[in-house]
Order: C-alpha cells, then structure tokens, then sequence
C-alpha cells in the first residue's frame, strides 16, 4: 500500500484519504500531519482504518485522524468522527474505545520545583502507597451495589459529596465531572462486579500519576488564567479511565452491537466498528452505559485528585488549600458526545466520537468555564514519562476543521513486546533517575513498556496541532516524578 | 493435547495464535495463550474446576466471546485456570468447558499483564488441515 500516492496534500498539514480510495467510502478521510509525522504514520496501518470510519451511516464532514495517530479497534487511536443524530446516524463503541473516559487531570501548586527535590523520594514513594496501581491492586474503597449505581449517576460529584475533593473541581472538569443520561441499569451486573472493586486505583499501562515542573511557558497570558506563573512551578497529571468497569461495558456492548449492526443492514469491513443507529435500542442503551461508564471515570479521577492531595499534605506539612493546589482542567479522551456545530451553514446536533482525541473548545465557546472563556478550554496533551507533556487551549479553527477537537498524547511507536526486547538489560529507573527523574512502578516490565523509545515525541504532535489549528500550546510540563501500574 | 499457541507482537497490544488438531483443541490453546499473558501460569496448581458455557453469533466471534468469558471470570471472581477442555456443538457457535485452575493468591501468582478485553481486531480463524485461530488482545 503506497499511502503517498494516494493521499492528496491539503495543505495546512491536512492530508486527504479520497472517498474514491475504497468502495463504501461516504466522505473523504483527512489526516493532519506534517511530513515528517506523515512518514511514521503510513508505517502503521491506521490510514486504513481512517478510511474503514467513513464508511459509517451518517458521517458527516470526513474521517479524521489527529497528529498523534496510531492502530486501534475498529477507529484508530486519534480518530474523530461525527455522526447526524437525527436520520441514520449510528453511533460505535469502537469510536469510545474500551478505556471509556480515560482522561486526565491536571493540578497545580505553589511549590516550586527546588522547594520539592530535596522531598521529591519521598513525595513519590507517599503517592506510591496511598494511590493504589498495578495489577490485582484492590481499590480504598468499599462499595455496595447501590453505591455504585450512585457513582454512575453522579460522577465526580459523588465524590465531592463523600468529602474527596472541593466542588470547585467540578466547575474545572469537562461536563462538570457528570454527564447527564447515565443509566446504571443500561450497565448491567458485569462490569459492577468487575470494575466496582477498582475505584480509586490507577490501573496500568500507560496509565500514571506524574508530578511535574512547568518547564516553558509559551503564552504567559493564558497560563496564568490557569493559575501557571513560574518556569519551575509544580503541577501533578493523573492519566486513568474507567477501569474494568468501562472495559467491561463496551464488551458486553460490541456482543450485542456486533450482530445487530447486520439485521439494521449496516455493512462494515471490520467487525470491531460495529455501529447501530442512535436511535435504536442497542444505540440508546450504549449511549447510556457509555454515560455512566465515563462518570465512573470521572469519579475515579476525583478520588486519585483527592488522595493526592493529601499525600501533598503529609509531605509538606501544610493543607492542599495552603499548597494552592486547585485543579486547572480535566479532559476526557475516549468519549461520544452529542454536540451542536454548524455544518454546512446549519447548526446540526451530532454524535461526535473521540477516541484517543481531546475536545478544544475555543474562547467565549458556552461549554469552556466562565473563569477560561476569554482564553479557550484548557487541553492536557500528556507526553512520554521521559520527555514532557504539553497544556493548550482550544482555538477557533478547530471547531471548522474537526469538530472542536484536537489530539490527546504522543502516540505509540513500538509494542510493548518490542520496547521490553529493545530495553533487556537497562535499568530503565536508574536511567531516569540520572536525567532526575523518579519513576515508581511495581515491575521493570511497566516501565520498560513505557519508555520514551516507545513513543512519538508528544512536541512534534503539539507542533501539526498547533500548525492544523486544532489547539495553541501554552505550557510544557516536564516529569519530576512518577508512579505506574 | 496436540496444538501450541505463540504470542504475536503489535504496537501497543498482544496477540495470541493458537493451533490445535481440532477447533476445541484450539480454543483450549487459545485461553492457556491469554492467561499466560496474564500471569507466570508455573505457579498455578489445578485445584478448581470452573464451567463455561456459552453461545455466540458465529465461530470467529466465538473465540472471541470464550476469551472475553474467561477475562470476566478472572477479572471479577479472580479465576485463574490453566488447563481446559473444549466441547464445541454441531454448529461451532456454542461451546461448553471445564476449566482447571485456581483463585488468584498475590502471595504465590505472579500478575504479569492486565488485559482490557479479547477483540475482533484481525480475528482469524482457519481450518486447514489443522485448526488456527489469531486474537488480539486489549491490554
């Protein structure tokens, strides 16, 4: 497959997939890249799947791909797509992805990077204990079924009303940290059982908690209205999702999705798109257990926030409010919403797909809280645990380009497989810690898996955007510390 | 019993192939592929027998529902098997099992991997003079 002569360059860093390259095609696919990016990109089958996007019944605009792109489930990681609502539009839990509202949360703090690092082991090593993470680790909470169904309704707000967090997160999360038509009923028992037990904790993967120091600051404006002053301040990111009771939702649902998307006559060339209309039955409870499933995250996120927090209290002996440990932003990933934006000329109400894809609202959008409205949405864009991670904010181009929407993080590179084969033999800590910095992890296996190797580098991504008009940087983030799965 | 699975690499993920003389065969290859991604399967000891059953829309979709079965049962009841036997039914849509292994105990099993979910991601299932069947896992 030569990508090269198939795809027509835009400009702009857009590249085009033509609606001619494969029958079934209902628009065209676009890719933003720039050259560079491009190259790494046609290595790694997602374009096919870019183009395998179109082909679902009520698309609207095209298939896109963000700059971080790379293979996923039936919608490459880095896939947007936006579906009608009203008529045939269907909606895909491919396009949610099976970490339901992974996210993540950034906070900020006054301490200042040389204020930490003669407390920084400790730091880590009190985060390590009181944020549970890694494999068959039991969450801090124990909750009955009827507790859960709570959670599933309120989100993070369930949280906040159990004294873990401040009501002020809430006016800083996407959809306050609740999305409305959640139905616990729509979940079912498995994935309660499965991923009740896991609130709280972390997960594994590329999941992590990092402690950070503001390392650039791109637009002093901007990031002081989200409480960033200083080169040198520290903030925290936590990376998590829904745990085993997203995972769980969207594979119940893909077992009923699956068939069903054959007797609504909705033909697919792979199985793991499988799409029903948003209006059907299986479509509405999906769209309800997808809704509960992204409050679990979000209370989950709040959890972690609140521990951390207190973690921060131990170690510097004074309270988080002291700390000025607010909470910038947090931003989910792996979600379809239904939102309004104008399609030719018309405001139209759209099922919007974000898998491994943020939402960039630009300024005075009525989503962005009142205290960003004049700057954007905040937009957490994590990088590899070796490099950096970026802060951003939404511009107005996105909202014409991709539907308000912009990438999510650096993008995979190598297997898992591949990058512990590549590392056999390096003390992957040690050599973190000589660049200053300290990794906690419950295997080598964890960290290996995540090395920078593994990964595009997140600036090259945060630049296509940036050039795409899908986000402006504001702020890079280096690591200082961090703890994994 | 006749058969093997390997481990496929894939950026971000794990995929298993599993071969086996019959299609029962290969299933049972198939689960001991994804729980050896799990967990060190060595420290393992057949205590338990867990019963599956279960019926899906076709056969490829089968090996994928059987996996995301036993994921169920490890991830929520904590069911580690390791040795399996297969009745597969007249249509190859349904299959029954018995399962041998035992519940987890982070003293003495060694977690490896946490698996989201068995996929259709390049699902393949063939039959050609011996039964292969390829599942990428979520992890």
């Amino acid at each position: 497959m030569d990508w090269t002569e198939i795809l027509r360059d835009l400009g702009d860093n857009r590249w085009e997939i033509p609606p001619t390259y494969k029958a079934g095609m209902r628009v065209p696919g676009v890719v933003f890249a720039d050259k560079a990016l491009l190259q790494s990109i046609i290595q790694d089958p997602c374009l096919e799947q870019v183009a395998n996007v179109a082909f679902l019944p009520g698309i609207v605009g095209q298939s896109l791909a963000m700059p971080d792109i790379h293979w996923g489930y039936g919608f490459p990681i880095g896939g947007v797509a936006a579906t009608l609502v009203d008529g045939e539009g269907v909606i895909s839990p491919g396009g949610v992805g099976f970490d339901i509202n992974c996210g993540v949360r950034l906070l900020r703090t006054d301490l200042t990077e040389a204020m930490v690092r003669p407390h920084l082991r400790d730091l880590m090593a009190t985060l390590f204990r009181d944020i549970h993470t890694g494999l068959g680790a039991g969450g801090r909470l124990r909750l009955s079924t009827g507790e859960i169904n709570q959670v599933l309704l309120q989100g993070a707000s369930w949280a906040i009303g159990h004294g873990l967090g401040d009501p002020d997160d809430l006016e800083v999360t996407e959809e306050g940290g609740r999305i409305a038509g959640a139905d616990p009923e729509a979940v079912g028992e498995r994935p309660k059982t499965r991923g009740g037990p896991q609130l709280g904790t972390l997960g594994s993967g590329n999941h992590f908690l990092e402690v950070q120091s503001v390392d650039q600051i791109l637009d002093r404006e901007a990031a002081r209205a989200m409480g960033i002053h200083d080169v040198g301040q520290v903030t925290v990111l936590i990376h998590c999702g829904s745990r085993g009771l997203g995972h769980q939702v969207c594979t119940d649902y893909l077992r009923v999705i699956e068939p069903s998307a054959r007797r609504y006559g909705i033909e697919l060339p792979d199985r793991q798109l499988a799409a029903v209309p948003i209006s059907s039955p299986e479509g509405r409870d999906y769209l309800a257990a997808m809704r509960a499933a992204a409050n679990f995250a979000w209370a989950n996120r709040q959890c972690i926030a609140h521990w951390t927090r207190l973690s921060f209290e131990q170690v510097f002996g004074r309270s988080w409010m002291e700390l000025g440990m607010w909470q910038v932003y947090d931003v989910c990933h792996n979600i379809a919403k239904i939102e309004e934006h104008t399609i030719d000329g018309k405001r139209t109400r759209v099922c919007v797909h974000r898998k491994g894809a943020t939402r960039a609202f630009p300024p005075g959008h009525p989503d962005v809280p009142e205290r960003y409205r004049e700057i954007g949405q905040p937009v957490l864009i994590p990088g590899d645990m070796g490099r950096y991670s970026f802060l951003a904010v939404g511009v107005p181009r996105a909202m014409e380009v991709s539907f308000g929407s912009t990438c999510h993080g650096a993008g995979r590179t190598e297997s898992r497989t591949r990058a512990k084969k590549l590392l056999k033999g390096h003390d992957v800590q040690k050599e973190l810690e000589e660049r200053g910095i300290i990794a906690m992890a419950h295997s080598w296996g964890s960290l290996a898996e995540e090395a920078s190797l593994a990964y595009k580098d997140v600036a090259d991504v945060m630049r296509v955007a940036e050039q795409a008009g899908l986000a402006k940087p504001v702020a890079r983030l280096r690591p200082l510390g961090v703890i994994k799965g | 019993m006749a058969g093997t699975f390997a481990l496929l690499e894939h950026t971000a993920d794990v995929g298993i192939v599993a071969t086996g003389a019959s299609l029962e065969e290969a299933l049972a290859w198939l689960a001991k592929g994804m729980f050896s991604v799990i967990a060190n399967l060595d420290s393992v000891v057949l205590k338990e027998c867990l019963e599956v059953s279960l019926i899906s829309s076709d056969q490829e979709a089968l090996a994928v529902d059987w996996l995301n079965e036993l994921l169920y049962r490890y991830e929520a009841k904590g069911f580690l098997p390791r040795e399996f036997k297969v009745t597969v039914d007249d249509t190859s849509t349904g299959l029954h099992a018995q399962c041998w292994g035992e519940y987890v105990d982070l003293q003495r099993h060694q977690i490896l991997t946490s698996v989201k979910a068995a996929t259709y991601h390049e699902l393949q299932l063939s039959h050609n003079g011996q039964w292969r069947i390829q599942v990428i896992l979520d992890v």
